[in-house]
């Protein structure tokens, strides 16, 4: 399957390029289906994120490392719990590579993201359905490294050792605080927009938490 | 009364920028001692590195070493000889890469040593090319070697030498008489060497001696040719005196008696500088050679000529320093002052300069490099980018304050964010390029770093670029010469090779998308099998080079 290394490691054979995106949107919709049911609103609203953000990154491609995909993915990850924002993770990862360029990396691309979100999942960015503004620069600065650190293990070939990948991760670190950058901006100019349009999608805490209520309620 | 506070330091700041361009100050950038052994010769920049040689020490176990420094300060490689013996004071002699009717080089450093042995080596890597021998009698090689189109002429122990620069094969060896410290030069009519029984030998091209021409004394530099005859400063017990030579008749006349041990005189135009143990003297040569000006000084070892057409001249004394002259066209002595560092103490051998910088070596093993925040008078015209910059930072600067007066601190920090993240992505380019260059490269066990032995040896010694499209068909080319950059390189055995390639311009510098239709996900360059992370036009590379193209 694996035909050469090459600067994102293995340069993938046809058929083992689609096995990886094929179990990746598998994973995906794994995530959905197992995620707390969502009306067709949210759905769709979902989808549209998923778009926006992977035209948004698109068209973001010519400024190095300014990755508008990282905040997003915190963001799902804070309102709509660990596995929808998983799952956007990977389905924008995918969309977004199909047009700007698919391979190996692809795989730890979508985990990089898929981690930034499940921390958003774990932090408490909301507080009574207002940002703790603080936190939320805090997370968007350190996602930046997270997901760069993560990423950046698809280059690790058989004889490359841990001093050499830690030459390379330090080679990045100005990348990398672009990338912290980008995302604090991000974050002060549209943090609060993405928060109001993700208003309307319940996060899987408070979808579970109305059941129970529901169900104490009617009990 | 924020906004006001804003303004002004942004205002002063813009204001410092040109002020603080305008400051001139050396400043010790590095340091380093090479041991036991004297600097007794002056360091060498070629190809943007410092090449250095130790000497003074043959009985215990250290031994006489040649370094090479990247301007930083980082050892390259050294090169020791375990055999040598006496002081190894013959300079080194860097040759840029050249063909000519005995062969092609590629960029060389020559090395004699006292043990007679002639070594040509790789700048890069410090890597032999050839070597050739010659005769010891106490000592072998101890004056400078002269470049003659596609050979070097030796100075030998008790002769001359010629070699090829190709492949350091023997054009001739020529007996003379016994020598110390006593250079060649090489002109079109013939070689001219002189000796330690004040005797100036002219050697015909053939390498069949000629006619000389007894001065008495010592001989103790390569002669200097001036356009009615020779100079030279002969050595005597109390004294030194600097003679002219008329070469057509041998006819000799004394310009000057000065201090004894004669310095290495050194020359720009008509114009010559000379030193001894009592002066610096400065002799214009037109129609005649006139005494010009002098210093008092104590000057035994080798002068440099500042980009700044100042001489720097070391002081041979326990508190040694450089004298810094500055001289005009006629060789008037202008003004002097002392260059001092804080190892000062005896010393022959003169700076070498780069760009900004200059490097200093002295008896005392210290090996130092000097930067100077002035632009060299060279460097091209202002660069309005950091003013231009400074001015939208005041303008940034004065809305935010405005902003934030008027208490909408969150479109306060919004322009903020906007304007660091836009300077962050102008200045991301520079900072990246700097920051690499200072961070040890990736080394990629899988791509092409070191000699193949299937190719050809005609390659040895120049550039190497391999093509390597993934899918086991790999374009291999060799034998260039010269090129300084990866950009270079590639396009040269782009056109070697007729392949087509798709170069696109970002904000990071020119990428290589895709060769012969080739694209992948781009390609990547590793030079020397070291990952390449700098923009292809950026990268520098040495005069023996393999880059490795992979498509990504």
């Amino acid at each position: 399957m694996f035909q050469a290394f090459g600067v994102h490691g293995p340069e993938l054979t046809p058929v083992a390029d689609v096995v990886i995106d094929v179990a990746l949107v598998v994973l995906a919709f794994a995530f959905l289906i197992t995620a707390p049911r969502s009306s067709r609103h949210d759905a769709a609203l979902l989808g549209t994120m998923v778009v926006a953000v992977t035209a948004l990154r698109v068209l973001m491609q010519p400024l190095p490392n300014v990755q508008p995909v990282t905040v997003a993915a915190l963001l799902m990850g804070a309102q709509l719990g660990a596995r929808r924002g998983v799952a956007f993770a990977i389905l924008v990862t995918l969309l977004s590579n199909m047009l700007i360029g698919d391979g190996w990396w692809t795989l730890f691309q979508a985990a990089g993201w898929s981690a930034v979100a499940v921390l958003g999942s774990r932090l408490t960015l909301m507080n009574n359905g207002d940002f703790n503004h603080g936190q939320l620069y805090l997370a968007v600065i350190g996602s930046a490294f997270l997901f760069d650190a993560l990423a950046s293990l698809s280059i690790l070939t058989p004889g490359m050792g841990l001093i050499d990948f830690t030459i390379y991760l330090a080679h990045g670190i100005p990348f990398d605080i672009l990338h912290a950058l980008g995302n604090l901006a991000f974050a002060v100019w549209f943090g609060p927009f993405v928060h109001r349009q993700l208003g309307g999608l319940e996060s899987s805490d408070s979808f579970e938490q109305s059941v129970v209520e529901h169900h104490v309620i009617n009990g | 009364m924020r906004f006001a506070s804003t303004f002004l330091i942004a205002t002063l700041l813009l204001l410092l920028l040109p002020l603080n361009a305008a400051a001139e100050e050396w400043s010790l950038e590095w340091e380093v001692d090479l041991g036991e052994g004297y600097i007794t010769t002056s360091p060498v920049m070629f190809n943007e590195h410092l090449f250095v040689r130790t000497s003074g020490f043959w009985t215990a176990e250290e031994r006489p070493q040649v370094f090479s420094f990247t301007t930083e300060g980082m050892e390259r490689w050294n090169r020791t000889s375990p055999t040598t013996v006496q002081h190894d004071l013959s300079p080194l002699q860097p040759v840029s890469s050249g063909q000519g009717e005995c062969g092609s080089w590629p960029d060389l450093l020559l090395i004699g040593w006292a043990d007679g042995v002639i070594e040509a080596v790789h700048p890069s890597n410090g890597s032999p090319v050839w070597s050739a021998t010659s005769s010891v009698n106490g000592w072998g090689i101890t004056g400078a070697m002269a470049l003659d189109e596609d050979h070097v002429v030796v100075p030998t122990r008790n002769g001359m030498q010629r070699h090829c620069l190709s492949d350091g094969s023997l054009d001739f060896s020529t007996n003379l008489s016994l020598g110390w410290r006593n250079g060649v030069l090489a002109t079109p009519e013939a070689f001219w060497q002189g000796d330690e029984e004040g005797r100036l030998w002219m050697v015909n091209r053939n390498g069949s001696v000629g006619p000389s021409v007894d001065v008495g004394g010592s001989i103790r530099h390569a002669p200097l040719a001036v356009g009615t005859g020779l100079l030279v400063h002969v050595q005597y017990p109390m004294e030194s005196k600097i003679m002219h030579v008329d070469t057509s008749t041998l006819a000799t006349t004394t310009l000057l008696t000065s201090g004894p041990s004669p310095a290495i005189p050194i020359q720009q135009g008509n114009l010559t500088v000379f030193g001894d143990s009592k002066n610096i003297t400065s002799v214009l040569c037109q129609a005649t050679c006139m005494i010009i000006d002098q210093v008092e000084s104590i000057m035994n070892g080798e002068f440099s000529w500042a980009p700044s057409s100042q001489i720097y001249a070391p002081i041979n004394t326990p508190e040694g320093g450089w004298l810094v002259i500055e001289v005009d066209a006629q060789g008037r002595f202008l003004s002097n002052s002392t260059f001092n560092t804080v190892h000062d103490g005896y010393g022959t051998g003169a700076p070498a300069f780069g760009t900004t910088s200059l490097f200093l070596g002295n008896d005392a093993g210290w090996l130092m490099a000097y930067t100077n925040s002035l632009p060299s008078a060279d460097a091209p015209g202002y660069d309005w980018t950091p003013l231009l910059g400074a001015l939208l930072i005041a303008i940034f600067s004065t809305v935010l304050a405005a902003i934030t007066r008027s208490n909408r601190s969150e479109w306060g920090l919004r322009l903020f964010t906007i304007m660091v993240l836009s300077l962050s992505l102008l200045l991301l380019p520079d900072i990246a390029q700097q920051w690499s260059e200072r961070l040890p490269a990736v080394n990629e066990p899988t791509v092409q770093g070191s000699w193949d032995s299937s190719w050809p040896e005609a390659w040895l010694g120049t550039q190497v670029v391999v093509f390597d499209f993934g899918d086991e068909r790999k374009v291999t080319l060799g034998g260039f010469l010269g090129h300084e950059s990866v950009e270079s390189l590639t396009e040269a055995a782009l056109e070697d090779a007729d392949l087509i390639a798709e170069i696109e311009q970002t904000d990071l510098g020119p990428y290589l998308v895709s060769i012969d239709g080739q694209s992948g996900g781009g390609w990547e360059y590793f030079v020397d099998g070291e990952r390449g992370v700098l923009a292809m036009d950026s990268a520098s590379i040495e005069s023996t080079t393999i880059l490795h193209w992979r498509v990504v």
